[in-house]
């Protein structure tokens, strides 16, 4: 291997998984190298990684495959299993909320994926009551709704809707302003969203790493996921 | 009642502001007859048409054939006449009496519009005309003329060149001060490119797929024309000017009308001067390009490497799952973020851990009590000799080169340093530092310091300029005083030098060293 791979990727460990043109022109000048990039490569699918070039920067994107870095960095089970008032209720409603966040912002159509360049708390909370309200609603309706919800989701949802929304600042998980702060700790901790005076942005990180986190062909991992976890 | 100062400020030039709204208004605000509506009947296609008007007659009066007549927007109108919708059934003759004299020329009337005027801190009427005729020729009023072309891209290669050609036409006539006007101009139009340059990128970044196809193509065009024909205008121009200074110095020596000569004279050197800086700007314009195109290519890379790939449909496929899912749900985030996360290694992998046993060895040894640290003082020591030793080399060499060189800069100085020497003498900026202390003296007595023998004891790593010359062989002082003083350029001496990965910079205010 060249030194310049390990330096590279040694430096892309140290600096939070990506480095910038402009910030780290040494770095990206090893990057240019095709050869750097090939053996890169061969030591991401040994490892369980990509590179990813997007903005100006490239990017280390972890692979469901890898299993040699920390994965309890987006794992909040353990971080809010450790706190006894946690029930596990309130982790499948945080699991689903995060992603419900991502979809909010990121669900546009064609080339561009940003739907909302950032929400506020409220305003949040506002949508999702909604997406939660629709999901009841539907059940009272038509009576059962089990082939398009869980049972478990149901109560989710019902229980998000019977919550107090709290004060701003809450960091109580029975209240919504709880849920969604302890939420942004720990988006916050991975680099992919700010919040600032209760408006919450993208940060630059997510907004180039989202059309790689919702390429198709990542589809099969998802389905993959999905069918051990019905096994299981 | 006085207005506060702040306000004052916000409100300079207001009026100006409301002349181009109303100017606005007097293209968009006329009375829409009933035998023009028969003809055109949707107005929109109307207010399109009397802008077209406007800019043809622009066009036309500023090239070679200078005149503008009813005709000529007649003919105008019958060549655009296919980009009509079919409704429309214009008789050109009616309809371009209607734009440039009902419309345009508001019927003759000066469009009178009320207005907040800042110097006398009061509203006050006053009149804009779009268009004037000399001989049954249409010209654009100044207004107009501004107006236009700042509601096209106030960077646009055309605006610039406009005013590259009034300031040629202000020059003809020797209008001195709207010619001094239009230079000044030249320059914030050049400055408005280069943002607009910057602009681009942003934008390429923020989202290129909102960029229209051909963004790129005319920002790259219009700096390419800059090259090819601005330049030889700009210096011809300021050839001119050059010429005309001349005559005017001629004119002041023999009296004649000394006043406004001074003042001409004052006009052109600015104008000269302003000339300069565009061409300088200009220049530097299109080495940016290069970097533009640099830039634009990596970003269309990584988009393309972007978007490359099909999208997955986030409500269906992610967020539908995820909601017929029971107690898998707890692991969503953790399953699905996983590319998003930061990548870290485990401890395990720290280089702390491959000597955490040493670590505890070493604990266990350490024996309790007071004890000096020799090795640390011996590090010190060692650190000041070195220091020392650099400085004694930097005073070396500059002493040196004092030998052959009795009148210098820094900047010539330094450019005969070999890029190793260089390198080393920039470590902890021992360089400069020697030079601002050197400055600081202004004049080193050296014959003065020779008479006086006093013992001079090493310095603590710090330049001390006496230490540094005792150590100095005698027959490199042979000069009496050296005198160090900013170089009259004032300008800055910068330069960079790398060994490896390590890059050292220095920018520094360029010195005159004279050796008596």
């Amino acid at each position: 291997m060249k030194q310049e791979t390990a330096t590279l990727f040694y430096t892309l460990m140290k600096k939070n998984g990506w480095i910038e043109r402009t910030v780290d022109p040494q770095a990206w000048e090893y990057w240019q190298d095709t050869e750097v990039q090939s053996e890169l490569e061969t030591l991401g699918s040994e490892i369980g990684f990509e590179m990813y070039p997007a903005g100006g920067k490239v990017y280390l994107i972890p692979t469901q495959d890898n299993d040699l870095f920390l994965k309890n960095n987006v794992d909040y089970r353990t971080d809010i299993k450790a706190d006894n008032d946690v029930k596990l209720r309130h982790l499948y409603l945080l699991n689903y909320l995060a992603i419900y966040l991502l979809y909010l912002l990121f669900r546009g159509e064609g080339s561009n994926a940003v739907a909302l360049p950032f929400i506020t708390k409220e305003k949040l909370i506002e949508q999702f009551n909604q997406h939660c309200s629709n999901v009841t609603r539907k059940e009272f309706d038509e009576g059962s709704v089990q082939a398009e919800y869980s049972e478990s989701f149901l109560q989710l949802a019902n229980m998000w809707l019977g919550m107090t929304e709290g004060e701003p600042k809450s960091r109580k998980m029975a209240e919504k302003y709880g849920c969604i702060n302890r939420l942004l700790g720990k988006f916050r901790a991975d680099g992919l969203f700010e919040d600032q005076d209760d408006i919450i942005h993208p940060t630059d990180k997510l907004k180039d790493l989202m059309p790689y986190f919702l390429r198709k062909s990542r589809i099969t991992d998802i389905n993959h996921w999905i069918a051990q976890e019905q096994e299981g | 009642m006085i207005l506060r100062h702040d306000m004052t400020d916000l409100l300079s030039g207001f009026e100006n502001r409301m002349k181009f709204i109303n100017i606005a208004r007097a293209i968009l605000d006329y009375p829409y007859r009933d035998n023009i509506r028969e003809m055109i009947p949707d107005r929109a296609i109307l207010d399109n048409l009397t802008v077209a008007v406007l800019v043809f007659i622009k066009e036309r009066t500023l090239g070679t054939q200078q005149q503008c007549t009813l005709r000529d927007v007649e003919l105008f109108l019958e060549n655009i006449a296919p980009i009509l919708p079919e409704s429309c059934k214009p008789d050109s003759k009616i309809l371009a009496r209607y734009l440039v004299v009902d419309i345009l020329q508001n019927s003759g009337l000066p469009m009178e519009y009320l207005t907040y005027i800042d110097a006398e801190e009061r509203f006050s009427m006053r009149t804009v005309r779009l268009l004037e005729e000399e001989k049954g020729s249409y010209h654009l009023s100044d207004e107009a003329f501004d107006f236009l072309f700042r509601s096209k891209e106030i960077e646009s290669e055309l605006d610039y060149s406009v005013t590259r050609f009034r300031l040629k036409e202000y020059m003809k006539r020797d209008n001195y001060t709207q010619a001094v006007e239009q230079s000044r101009e030249l320059i914030s139009r050049i400055r408005n490119m280069k943002t607009g340059m910057d602009d681009f990128l942003l934008r390429c970044r923020e989202n290129l797929a909102a960029i229209t196809a051909d963004a790129y193509e005319s920002v790259i065009m219009r700096i390419r024309k800059l090259l090819n024909d601005e330049e030889k205008e700009l210096t011809e121009i300021q050839k001119n000017a050059q010429e005309r200074m001349k005559q005017l110095e001629t004119a002041l020596l023999n009296g004649i009308n000394a006043d406004e000569t001074e003042k001409s004279r004052q006009a052109l050197r600015e104008i000269i001067r302003n000339i300069t800086t565009t061409i300088n700007e200009q220049r530097s314009l299109i080495n940016k390009r290069f970097q533009l195109s640099v830039q634009f290519e990596q970003i269309l890379k990584d988009h393309y490497a972007m978007q490359h790939f099909e999208r997955m449909n986030f409500a269906d496929d992610i967020l539908a799952p995820l909601q017929r899912m029971d107690d898998q749900l707890g692991d969503a985030v953790r399953f699905l973020l996983f590319p998003l996360c930061k990548p870290e290694l485990p401890k395990l992998f720290s280089i702390e851990n491959f000597y955490a046993a040493q670590s505890t060895w070493t604990e266990g040894t350490e024996e309790r009590g007071t004890w000096i640290d020799t090795e640390e003082d011996n590090e010190a020591a060692l650190l000041e000799q070195k220091r020392n030793q650099l400085y004694q080399d930097i005073m070396d060499s500059l002493f040196a080169y004092m030998q052959t060189h009795k009148e210098f800069t820094v900047t010539q100085y330094v450019g005969t340093l070999s890029d190793a020497e260089l390198f080393r003498f920039c470590e902890e900026k021992a360089l400069p530092n020697v030079l601002l202390k050197l400055f600081e003296i202004g004049r080193v007595d050296i014959a003065g310091w020779k008479q006086s023998a006093e013992p001079i004891p090493e310095p603590k790593g710090e330049f001390e300029p006496s230490w540094c010359l005792s150590n100095l062989n005698d027959s490199m002082l042979q000069m009496q005083e050296i005198h160090i003083t900013k170089a009259e350029t004032e300008r800055k001496c910068s330069f960079s030098v790398t060994q490896g990965q390590t890059e050292r910079q220095i920018s520094m205010t360029d010195f005159c060293v004279k050796v008596m």
